[in-house]
Formats: structure tokens, C-alpha cells, sequence
């Protein structure tokens, strides 16, 4: 029965891997990378229940822990880098590259609007962070702010 | 006074040249740079004359100070002394006398320049080098010192750097120097080998200390010296001789001296007329009893400094720029030096004269050589910086102090009877024509009596036309000037240098005083009556008297001949075309195979490391496309890795 | 029934992956994550470790999920994005995944379970291990006390005590890493403040 599990494994892996690098939303590209540490952790699942021994757990446990700094660290990155961009779009971010090579990231699919429009179709949080868009500062009626108490 | 205390003359200046450099920091404080000068100068002058008036030596008839260590590498040993002789004292006292004076002068004639800091840091350098290079003990500290004054009348020389004239004379001085501090530094390295090679008979140590001036003037060493190695020996004489001709602006290598005119004036005064010029003479001074032993070496000296002083006088006749006449006379009075330098090729007993002769004439001829550019530098100051003298005439009226003090010293130095280069030239004339009686080299000696008497008799032409034309006859200024006389802090020194360039000679050289001094009680005293041949003495007298009375004569008349512009007079004005010479024969070649090598640099050597810069750029450009800077790339790349390990490690 | 189970919970998480690489929606895809470690989570319970199945939950579904829910919302990226149509090429990635995938299972393949057995009870268990699924049989039989929270806490507190408290640490400097860095620089300040 353990087989299968490895294989489940090795299948997730590969799918997390498929995500990592056909996904452009950095928060996507974390989840595809969860779902790699995820199935690497059923791993040692497995083969702790193979072996009978409890090390492999404690080996999950560890992973778990390196999960939950990454994603804290990675979300603070991610919220940095919206700032910088106001994007999520990870092939904004090219600066690294040889200048020559850099190409510019596709164009996008035009049937998406790039910036939401005001008939908001979702729900929607304020921005976060001390009163960002000047919410509390403005009177002013027509802020959203404003209409979004009204 | 302790013998210590000797160390005051070189520090002093050292000290004042920091000072000056350290206040040439702020244009306030620098209006004051003139202080720590006179200051530092003014000790050192004092502590070199106590010692030239109570310096006491051992029996060996000098004095070595203690300084310090300054390199030790293995047996090399480089150690920084000072050596007290009269020679030195002599020297010395010249130097920090003469820069004294100057540097009092100095103030008015650069004031309100912009580099007026720099200028006396740059001036109190040049003095601690004279001074360490006049008192070394070692010729290998002597010829570190030969190079820093070399420095500083570089920096001098292109003090008004702004100038392309002041700076292309720099570079030219540097030049030419550079030939003969390479030949100098050669001399050395050949004199140094012979040393180390003989050291073991002469049971000394090894290393630089070989080389310190008593050791290489034993009696004993130069005899090994010239037994042993005789060719070597020559050698090395003859290329420290080309470094002193080099210093000394000689025939071959004389060309920068005119050109070095463009630094300032009180410069031109002190360095390339009265001091660092005669480095060259003190050199081959201290060097004579190693020279005498190579007299093929100073019958070239003699030669040289023959026609050096001929052909220097000659051009002197036909410049209209006052500075230029004074430093082709400058070159012409060296070249009399040398001239006695040489006179011991005909025998080794008549080094003494030899060097009595010339020290004698070097130091006159400090005192009325910088009197003369002095009064030409109040005169450059009256006139707007103009030089020409056939832009004014007749300034008698205007700066009659001037006038005076300028006489004083074209007399002095035309050689009119009593006053000092009378009696210095004449030492000369006569140690020539005592050399002329030995029977070797007689009847070049006998030339080079003649050449001297012809050159005595241009240096007075040249030295009175130059007087006659500039403040003598009608009154012209030019347009804008204001003629004015200087102020009494420029008069003063010159009044000074005026009545030791009247009275210097009469008191040294009749009265046997300097004679005495530099030969020493332990030498016999029959050397020095050479200087006394009363027939001589006429004719010289007369020669210099007939060259005044012609130069009257010919500003006066109006002779056309000396303002033509063919035949002679346009060969002399035209420097003998020795510049051209040197353009057409050095420069041009030198400036073909330059660019011939620039073309070879460029083209070969250039593509050949150019086809080799081109090789990495090609394998990077293979391999840059793959640098996209995006995050799924590399993540592709990453997975495709990760796949060819895993078939490697599954199919090993 | 373990093996229902297993394949059961490895059918949710494959199809569950798949949402989360291919849907378009974020919110979408980040909830079948959501699914697919619930579904991991069954399977630790299948496999005996049911505080693992319980950490994974806490961790992943909880609190990892709703914090990346939060961050997306807070970046106003709650429908789908526009670049999200024009990824990589996924057929050339497809096919590195499929390599990656096929190599695994054939490593899978030639892994042979273990030969001889520990367990818990301390008494040696041999047997041939590539003919019979000895483990399940293990399982099955009830054979070994189950492994409980409290050993695996002994075991976390004794033996790994020292890497345990090397994680907490790490997670520890995470957390200040991240305030750090989450901090809006001054300059962001004064453009909010312009802003207003």
C-alpha cells in the first residue's frame, strides 16, 4: 500500500513543478511551491509508516515549520513587491536579466480588464495599511471610502 | 659651534618648505608663505656662514656629520650624512647666501600672483635640495638630491603652467636633464661596481657606503682605481662628467637653459644662474681627484666648456630679449668654469688651481649673475612683463636705482678691472695659461687661451650692449606702461649681491683668502700663485675695457650690423640652429618611430589582444539569451536538470 | 478499505493539483490547494500519523491558505487576472513534468520496501517484502501499537530536540523578517500621505 502513495507523491511534485512555472501570479507560484513541499512531506509520511519510525514525522513537522517561514516571508516579498508594481504578475520582475534578452512580458488576454472596474464583480477589501489611498483622510463624497460606508 | 648644528642649513629650508605647501592650502594665510621662507633661508644662511668662518676639520680636512640610515639592504648600506669641507662650505654659503637674498626679493616681484604659496614652498624645496646635494657625503645621496633640485626648477620652470611656452620649457629642462641624470646615474653604477670589486684591498665594507666621497677620494683608492681599471674608470668619469654638463647647461645638452626663462624671473636669478647650474661644476670639483686620473675626460671638459662659452657669448650678442642674453651668458660663464675644470688634464698637479679657479669664478659669478637677473626682473616688472629691448630704451630716467645696481653687475661681470669677475675670469685665464706651459695638451691650451680672451672680450660686448640698450640713450616706453622703480625690499638685496659682485673677488681671490681656505694648511702654498700672471691680467683688462668701449659705441652709432638679418649675425640670433639641429636630427626621428611605434601598438598589438577580448564575448553571446531574468525559466531549466539527474542516477 | 481510502484521497489531490495549476481564478485555485491538502491530510491519517494530518490542516488550510486569500484580496486580485492566459508554454513544460513524472515512478517501481522491519513492540519482522505488502498486512493486523501524538511528541523532545528548537527559532526570525520587510518604507509613507 505504499507504492501508491510514493507515486501519489512523485505525481503531486510534478504538478506543483507544472504550476511553478506555467503560473504568473507570484501568490500561485507560492501554492505551486506548498504543493511541491506538500507532497515531498507525504513522502516522508510514507516512508516513516515503512519503516516504522518517528523520524519521519518529525521530518514532516520540520517541513511544516520551513512552510510556514517561507510563506511569511514570501508574503511579506509579495506584499513589497505589489507596492512597487501595483501587479502580482511575476514577469514584471525581469531586472536580473541580460538587458539584451529580456523580453517583454506577453500580452495580456484582452478580455480581462487590467484594472478592476467599478461595478466591483467580487468582494472586495479596503487596502490595507494606514489609511493607503487617503480612506479616512478624504471627505469627499465620491471616495470609495465614503461609498463604501454609504 | 657643535658640528651638528650643521644639519640646521638643510632642515631649515625643509621645514619651510612644508610650512609653505601647508599654507599654500588657503589664499589667506598664503600671503604669508614669504615668512617661514625667509625664516627657514635665513638660518640656514647664518648657520653656513659661522661654519664656512669657524669650521674646524680633522687632518683629513673635512668633517662628517652623523645622520641616520636611511636604506639598508643586506651589505647596501645608504646612510645620509653630511660632509663638511671647504669646498662644501664654500658652496653652501654661496647658496643659501645668494637664495637669501632672493627669497627677500621675491615678495615684490610676485606679489599678487595666484600661486604665490606654491611658488616659495616650491623655492624652499629647491634650497634643502641644493644644500643636501652640496653637503651629502655619499654620491649616491648626492645624486638623489641631484634629481629633487632637478624637480623643483622643473616645477619652477612651469610655475605659470598655463602657459603652453612655460610648460613645453619644463618638459624640455626635464628632458634634457633626464639624458644626463642617466649617463650621471651610470657613472655611478660603473664607480660603485669598481669600488666593490676593490673594496677587499682597501679593506673597507661593502655596500653604498662605498661610495661616500672620502673613501672615493683616498689617495690610495684612486691610485688602485687607476691602476687597476683604468678604461672603467674613464668611463665612469666621462658619463658623470655628461650628467654635470647636462646640470650645467654644456655645449650638447645646453638647450633648456634659455628656454627655462620662462619660470620666473627671481628664479631664473636663483637656480639657472646662480645655484643649481653650478651643481655640474661643484660635481666634477668633487669628483677631481678621480677625475684627473681620466684627462682625456677633462680635456673634454675642457673643450667643451671652451666652446660652450665661445658660442653661448656669441648667441648672447644677438638676443634682443635681456632675460635670453643673460642666459646665454649664464651658459658662456659655465662653460668658463669648465674650461678651468679641464685645465688638470695637463697635469694632475694643477687639480687644485683647477678647482680654486672655477669655485672661485662660480661664486663671483652667483653674486653678479643674480644681481643681473634681479635688475632684469625689475625691469620686466616696469615694463608689464615685456623683455624685448627693442620695445624701450633709455630707462636710466625712470629707475635710476636700477640702473645703477645693473651697471654694477654688467661690470662685474664684463670683467672691468678690480671689480670681481676681473679677478675670477682672469684665475681662469690664468690657470689656462699655466696649463698651456706643461707640455701635454699644450697647444690646445693654448687655443683655449685664445678662445677665453675672445670670450672675455664678447661678455663685456654683450653685457654693456645689453646695459647701453636698455637704460642708456633715448627714453622708449612702451604704450601702456607706467615705469616705476621698485620698492626698497627689492633694492635692498640687490644692493647687497651689488656690492658683493663689486667687492667679492678683490676680497678673495689677490688676497689668497679663498685660495687658502679650499687648499687647506696641509697643501703646500705654491699652487695658488697661479693666479697671478700680471701680463695676463693687461691684455684681459684691456679685452673687457675694448669690449665695453665697442658696446658703447655700437648702441650708440647704431650699427646695423648686429640687427641684420643675414650672414653671421642671423646664424648667431638663430641660436646656431642647434635647436633645429636637434628637432631634424632627435626630435622628428624620435617622433617618427613614436608613431610608427603607435601604429605597430594600435594596429597589431591592438588586434591581436582585440581578436583575443573578442572571444568570450562570442561564447557569452551564446549563452546570454538564456539569462531572461524571469523566475519560470529558470524554473524550466531547473525541472529539465532535474530530469537529466534523475535518468542519470536511475541508468548509471 | 486502506487501500479505497488511499486511492480515494490520491484521486482528490491529483484532481485537486490540477485546479490549482490550471485554473484561472485565483481564488479558485488557491481553495483546490485548500482541497488537495485536505486531501494529503486523509492520506496521513491512512498512513498512521494523525497529528501530522492535523498539523497539515492547521497549517496549510488554515492558516497558510487564508492568509495567501487575504494578501490576494488586499492586492485587489480576486478575479481572475489578464496575464494569467498567456503563461509559459505548457505543452514543452507539460512534457518536462511528464519526464519528471515517469522517471519518479520508475524509480518508485524499483524501490523495494524495506527487509526487515522494526516494530514497535521491538520484536523483528522478516519477511519478503517485494511479494506480500507486509505493511498494510502490519496495519491490518494491528500487529504494533498504533504511533500516538505522545510518542511523537518523546520522540520530537528527545531525540530531535535540538532541530525542533533550530525550527522554532527559524520561524521565530521569520516572523520579525517578515514585519521588516512588510513595513512600508518612508518614502511609500510620504506618497500616501501625497495621496491624500
Amino acid at each position: 500500500m505504499n507504492q501508491p502513495v510514493l507515486a501519489l507523491s512523485a505525481v503531486l511534485f510534478a504538478l506543483g513543478l507544472f504550476g511553478l512555472t506555467t503560473r504568473r501570479n507570484v501568490i500561485l507560484l507560492f501554492l505551486s511551491m506548498e504543493l511541491m513541499l506538500v507532497s515531498v512531506s507525504l513522502n516522508f509520511a510514507a516512508f516513516a509508516f515503512a519503516h516504522q519510525d518517528l523520524g519521519g514525522q518529525v521530518f514532516v513537522l520540520m517541513i511544516l515549520t520551513v512552510a510556514a517561514c517561507e510563506a511569511a516571508l514570501a508574503l511579506a516579498l509579495v506584499v513589497q513587491l505589489y507596492r512597487m508594481r501595483h501587479s502580482l504578475d511575476v514577469q514584471l520582475w525581469q531586472s536580473l536579466g541580460d538587458p539584451e534578452s529580456i523580453r517583454p512580458a506577453p500580452i495580456e488576454d484582452s478580455t480581462w480588464p487590467r484594472e478592476p472596474s467599478k461595478e466591483n464583480d467580487g468582494p472586495s477589501l479596503a487596502p490595507a495599511g494606514r489609511d493607503p489611498a487617503g480612506y479616512l483622510a478624504s471627505e469627499s463624497i465620491d471616495s470609495p471610502a465614503a461609498a463604501h460606508r454609504g | 659651534m657643535n658640528p651638528s648644528a650643521a644639519w640646521l642649513i638643510p632642515i631649515a629650508p625643509m621645514i619651510a618648505c612644508i610650512v609653505g605647501a601647508a599654507l599654500a592650502a588657503s589664499r589667506q594665510a598664503g600671503r604669508w608663505a614669504h615668512g617661514p621662507t625667509w625664516i627657514g633661508l635665513g638660518i640656514a644662511a647664518v648657520v653656513s656662514l659661522v661654519f664656512l668662518a669657524t669650521g674646524r676639520f680633522d687632518p683629513q680636512g673635512s668633517l662628517l656629520v652623523d645622520g641616520f640610515q636611511w636604506l639598508s639592504v643586506a651589505e647596501a648600506h645608504f646612510p645620509v650624512q653630511l660632509l663638511l669641507d671647504p669646498l662644501s662650505l664654500t658652496q653652501v654659503s654661496v647658496v643659501t647666501f645668494v637664495s637669501l637674498l632672493v627669497a627677500i626679493y621675491s615678495p615684490g616681484y610676485m606679489h599678487g600672483d595666484p600661486g604665490y604659496a606654491r611658488y616659495f614652498a616650491i623655492f624652499s624645496g629647491f634650497v634643502f635640495a641644493m644644500t643636501m646635494l652640496v653637503l651629502s657625503s655619499n654620491l649616491l645621496v648626492l645624486y638623489g638630491f641631484w634629481e629633487l633640485v632637478g624637480l623643483c626648477s622643473y616645477l619652477l620652470i612651469g610655475f605659470w603652467y598655463q602657459r603652453p611656452s612655460a610648460s613645453r620649457a619644463a618638459k624640455k629642462a626635464f628632458l634634457v636633464n633626464r639624458i644626463a641624470d642617466g649617463c650621471f646615474l651610470m657613472g655611478i653604477l660603473i664607480l660603485w661596481m669598481l669600488m666593490s670589486r676593490i673594496s677587499a684591498q682597501v679593506g673597507a665594507a661593502g655596500g653604498a657606503g662605498l661610495l661616500d666621497f672620502r673613501r672615493l677620494t683616498d689617495p690610495q683608492t684612486v691610485q688602485l682605481l687607476a691602476k687597476s681599471y683604468p678604461e672603467w674608470l674613464g668611463w665612469s668619469m666621462m658619463l658623470i662628467l655628461i650628467g654635470a654638463l647636462g646640470k650645467s647647461a654644456q655645449l650638447p645638452l645646453h638647450v633648456w637653459l634659455p628656454d627655462a626663462m620662462e619660470g620666473p624671473t627671481p628664479v631664473s636669478a636663483l637656480i639657472h644662474a646662480a645655484t643649481m647650474v653650478t651643481a655640474g661644476v661643484y660635481l666634477v670639483c668633487r669628483m677631481m681627484p678621480l677625475m684627473v686620473m681620466a684627462p682625456g675626460v677633462l680635456m673634454t671638459a675642457a673643450w667643451l666648456g671652451g666652446i660652450t662659452a665661445l658660442l653661448a657669448a656669441l648667441i648672447a650678442l644677438f638676443q634682443d630679449d635681456l632675460k635670453k642674453v643673460l642666459a646665454y651668458s649664464t651658459v658662456s660663464q659655465l662653460g668658463y668654469m669648465f674650461l678651468g675644470l679641464g685645465v688638470a688634464a695637463a697635469a694632475p698637479e694643477l687639480a687644485g688651481v683647477a678647482v680654486l679657479a672655477a669655485m672661485f669664478h662660480l661664486a663671483t659669478h652667483a653674486f653678479f649673475k643674480a644681481l643681473l637677473f634681479l635688475a632684469a626682473g625689475n625691469v620686466m616688472h616696469a615694463m608689464n612683463d615685456r623683455i624685448d629691448m627693442r620695445e624701450f630704451s633709455g630707462l636710466k630716467k625712470y629707475m635710476p636705482k636700477t640702473r645703477w645696481l645693473f651697471a654694477a653687475g654688467a661690470a662685474a661681470l664684463a670683467g672691468i678691472p678690480l671689480l670681481s669677475g676681473f679677478w675670477s675670469k682672469d684665475e681662469i685665464l690664468a690657470v689656462v695659461l699655466k696649463a698651456a706651459g706643461h707640455r701635454s695638451h699644450a697647444e690646445s691650451f693654448w687655443l683655449l687661451l685664445v678662445i677665453g680672451l675672445i670670450t672675455a672680450f664678447l661678455t663685456s660686448l654683450y653685457t654693456f650692449r645689453a646695459y647701453a640698450r636698455t637704460f642708456e640713450g633715448d627714453s622708449k616706453i612702451p604704450e601702456d606702461c607706467h615705469p616705476h622703480e621698485s620698492t626698497a625690499l627689492m633694492l635692498v638685496p640687490m644692493a647687497v649681491l651689488a656690492v658683493g659682485a663689486l667687492l667679492l673677488g678683490g676680497i678673495l681671490g689677490p688676497t689668497g683668502w679663498l685660495a687658502g681656505y679650499l687648499e687647506g694648511p696641509h697643501e703646500e702654498g705654491h699652487s695658488h700663485a697661479a693666479g697671478h700672471s700680471y701680463g695676463l691680467m693687461v691684455v684681459s683688462a684691456l679685452v673687457s675695457l675694448a669690449g665695453a668701449a665697442v658696446a658703447f659705441a655700437s648702441v650708440k652709432g647704431g650699427w646695423k650690423w648686429f640687427e641684420s638679418t643675414s650672414g653671421f649675425p642671423q646664424l648667431a640670433r638663430q641660436k646656431f640652429y642647434i635647436d633645429e639641429l636637434y628637432d631634424w636630427t632627435l626630435v622628428r626621428p624620435g617622433l617618427a618611430l613614436g608613431s610608427a611605434v603607435a601604429w605597430f601598438d594600435q594596429n597589431v598589438v591592438g588586434w591581436l589582444s582585440r581578436s583575443m577580448a573578442a572571444v568570450p564575448p562570442f561564447f557569452g553571446q551564446l549563452l546570454r539569451s538564456s539569462q531572461t531574468g524571469r523566475i519560470t525559466d529558470y524554473v524550466t531549466v531547473m525541472a529539465v536538470g532535474l530530469v537529466v539527474l534523475l535518468t542519470l542516477a536511475l541508468w548509471r | 478499505m486502506q487501500s479505497i481510502l488511499t486511492i480515494l484521497f490520491a484521486t482528490i489531490a491529483i484532481v485537486a493539483a490540477c485546479g490549482l495549476v490550471t485554473f484561472r481564478h485565483p481564488i479558485h485555485a488557491a481553495l483546490s490547494f485548500a482541497m488537495a491538502v485536505f486531501a494529503t491530510a486523509g492520506l496521513y491519517v491512512v498512513l498512521d500519523s494523525p497529528y501530522l494530518a492535523a498539523a497539515t490542516v492547521l497549517v496549510y488550510a488554515g492558516a497558510t491558505i487564508i492568509v495567501f486569500l487575504f494578501v490576494l484580496m488586499f492586492s485587489q486580485q480576486i478575479r481572475p487576472a489578464p496575464f494569467e492566459s498567456k503563461g509559459a508554454n505548457r505543452l514543452k513544460i507539460g512534457v518536462i513534468c511528464g519526464a519528471l513524472v515517469g522517471l519518479l515512478l520508475a524509480g518508485i517501481d524499483s524501490w523495494q520496501p524495506p527487509a526487515r522491519i522494526v516494530s514497535a513492540t521491538g520484536s523483528d519482522i522478516t519477511g519478503d517484502a517485494s511479494t506480500d505488502p507486509r505493511l498494510s498486512q502490519l496495519v491490518e493486523g494491528q500487529t504494533r501499537p498504533k504511533s500516538t501524538v505522545a510518542s511523537l511528541g518523546r520522540s520530537m523532545y528527545t531525540r530531535y530536540l535540538w532541530a525542533m528548537e533550530l525550527a522554532g527559532t527559524l520561524l521565530l526570525i521569520a516572523c520579525i523578517g517578515a514585519l521588516c520587510i512588510a513595513q512600508p518604507t518612508e518614502a511609500e509613507e510620504g506618497m500616501g500621505e501625497n495621496r491624500s
